[in-house]
């Protein structure tokens, strides 16, 4: 019913968009934003799929409305690559096959890399408690933890 | 769900039979419910119970399925359908007198929930039902006290 | 979801405000983790949501007497918080162990609360630290010790127009040791089995002189142990006197059953898990 102006920037550029308040930011980022890299799965946040950053942080898109990201800045699985190239993590891996389907890839990535910008001397312990909330059906979670190993060595 | 109660009495068994079988003030008994009417043999109202954040609307029909007046037995059944949400509940509910003041009531209920209402999940319906029911007992106590 | 008028005060004022104007059709949202999901099902269907996110005052974690927090902090801000490590690393640790990373960064302290569902990680700790919850509405402010707040699964004793704005815990005795213990045979990222706090403070003689003991997935609502507490008062905290207070723990207990245990089995979770947290603070 109520409409809103919602301002903020998307991988660095900035984004305005009017949006109704229940627009989920997960609807907004893949239907009117285009930015298909993050993906619906269990819709109760839980699976992880959605995993975005907000001013950081990673959180559920499904569970946010587009107002709540309002005034900050959004990381999606896009804003990795570095000029075109695959980041050092992303690299890591395709490299240790941190993926298969790849359905679960964008938020292993998204939540990878705020553990490593803010916990880069994790243990594997502190890996496993911060990423156990990314589920994934294919690797057993073994490509992917040797990936982020191998990310925390570069 | 099977949910039982037992209260007693202080009351002759006569005039609790006689309350219990009188459907529109049964009905009344049971707390948060509105909008009471008999059409023969049928008893409409809306029943409004909160279950947590989740506001429940549930409109429906009870009836005497049957009735045993001898035995003091009868079995009520109760359909209600949440309006908004979109879910129903099912319940028998069987009634015994026995003793005459003090006059022993058992309400052993069995009710079902089916649809969207089920996805609050079957602990907290069961509590709440619980209260419901409770909440008639007591009721029925005072008002077959009463008077 | 269904369409909804959303508003996004930016005063405390302003939001008690709106509250009081409506009460019955507007529902408050703090980080949204809960209330999405009803909304998405479709369980809660408000005309009005009131957003608290730029309320930016009530995240504030400051020590005032004791530990202060504002009720808009999120878990991830509050399990990481030097103040509060400092406090009482228990209480660190309680935070630390809700959820997930994107739950705990999104959620915040007075959402759980008002969410009250009584396998809730805070509730049991900030009950064996003898919290108090203050609220707001336009006309007043109240204080609420926190074993008054829940009332049932889903409620508490906030009025309709009323804002949780922070919760207040006094220092804790000298020499007070406090622990978090969490049950959770299912996935890490579950609510408790059952969970236990416990604080105790024993005197040069090794006699308990202070002992809190909460639970929590254990009934309606998480609650105080306070016979097993009285138990412990001016006797050493040995094997025996644990026996006693983690049985007293247990028959305390009035487990709702579900799919994490029969109520027996909580009951009886509820007591070794209680002689746990009772060993690690003796």
């Amino acid at each position: 019913m109520s409409e809103h102006r919602v301002r903020f920037t998307l991988n660095g550029a900035p984004v305005e968009r009017t949006v109704p308040a229940e627009r989920l930011l997960l609807d907004l980022l893949r239907d009117d934003l285009g930015k298909t890299g993050t993906k619906d799965g269990c819709s109760v946040g839980v699976c992880g799929l959605c995993t975005v950053q907000v001013d950081g942080a990673p959180m559920s898109a499904c569970l946010l409305l587009a107002t709540q990201v309002d005034g900050t800045a959004l990381t999606t699985v896009e804003g990795l690559a570095q000029a075109g190239h695959p980041s050092p993590l992303q690299d890591a891996f395709i490299g240790e096959g941190g993926f298969q389907c790849g359905i679960c890839t964008s938020g292993q990535l998204m939540a990878a890399a705020a553990l490593l910008r803010d916990q880069p001397n994790a243990t594997s312990a502190e890996v496993s408690d911060w990423m156990m909330g990314n589920l994934c059906r294919c690797t057993g979670y073994y490509g992917i933890a040797r990936a982020i190993a191998a990310a925390q060595k570069q | 769900m099977k949910l039982e109660h037992t209260v007693s009495l202080a009351a002759p068994r006569a005039r609790v039979w006689a309350v219990l079988m009188d459907l529109p003030v049964a009905a009344a008994c049971v707390p948060g419910t509105t909008g009471i009417a008999a059409h023969g043999d049928v008893v409409t109202g809306t029943l409004e119970v909160r279950v947590g954040p989740v506001k429940l609307s549930l409109a429906g029909t009870v009836t005497i399925e049957t009735r045993d007046d001898a035995a003091g037995t009868a079995r009520l059944r109760a359909d209600a359908a949440d309006q908004r949400i979109g879910g129903a509940v099912r319940a028998f509910v069987d009634v015994a007198v026995t003793g005459d003041a003090p006059t022993q009531l058992r309400v052993s209920s069995d009710v079902a929930i089916l649809g969207r209402i089920g996805e609050l999940g079957q602990p907290l319906i069961a509590r709440q039902a619980d209260k419901v029911l409770a909440g008639f007992a007591e009721c029925l106590r005072a008002t077959v006290t009463a008077s | 979801m269904r369409p909804f008028d959303y508003v996004e005060p930016d005063s405390l004022d302003e939001a008690l405000a709106i509250l009081a104007g409506d009460p019955d059709d507007t529902v408050v949202m703090a980080g949204g983790t809960s209330l999405v999901i009803l909304m998405k099902q479709d369980l809660v269907r408000p005309a009005r949501v009131l957003g608290l996110r730029r309320l930016t005052d009530l995240r504030a974690i400051d020590t005032a007497g004791g530990l202060r927090l504002g009720a808009l902090a999120t878990h991830g801000a509050i399990g990481r918080d030097a103040a509060v490590r400092s406090f009482a690393p228990a209480l660190a640790a309680t935070f630390a162990a809700i959820a997930t990373v994107r739950i705990r960064e999104q959620a915040t302290v007075g959402g759980n609360l008002i969410h009250a569902d009584p396998a809730q990680d805070p509730p049991v700790t900030f009950l064996a630290l003898d919290a108090t919850a203050v609220v707001r509405s336009s006309a007043r402010e109240r204080r609420i010790p926190l074993d008054e707040l829940f009332v049932d699964v889903f409620e508490t004793s906030l009025e309709p127009d009323e804002l949780l704005v922070r919760i207040e815990l006094p220092e804790l005795p000298a020499g007070a040791r406090a622990i978090y213990k969490k049950f959770l045979p299912n996935t890490r990222d579950d609510y408790a089995t059952v969970s236990v706090a416990a604080v105790i403070a024993t005197d040069a003689g090794g006699a308990c002189t202070h002992a809190r003991i909460a639970l929590g997935g254990v009934g309606p609502v998480p609650l105080r142990a306070r016979d097993a507490e009285q138990a412990l008062l001016g006797r050493r905290v040995d094997d025996a006197a644990i026996k006693d207070a983690a049985a007293l723990a247990a028959a305390a207990t009035d487990p709702i059953p579900d799919l994490r245990g029969s109520a027996a089995y909580k009951r009886a979770m509820a007591g070794v898990w209680t002689g746990r947290a009772l060993r690690e603070v003796a």
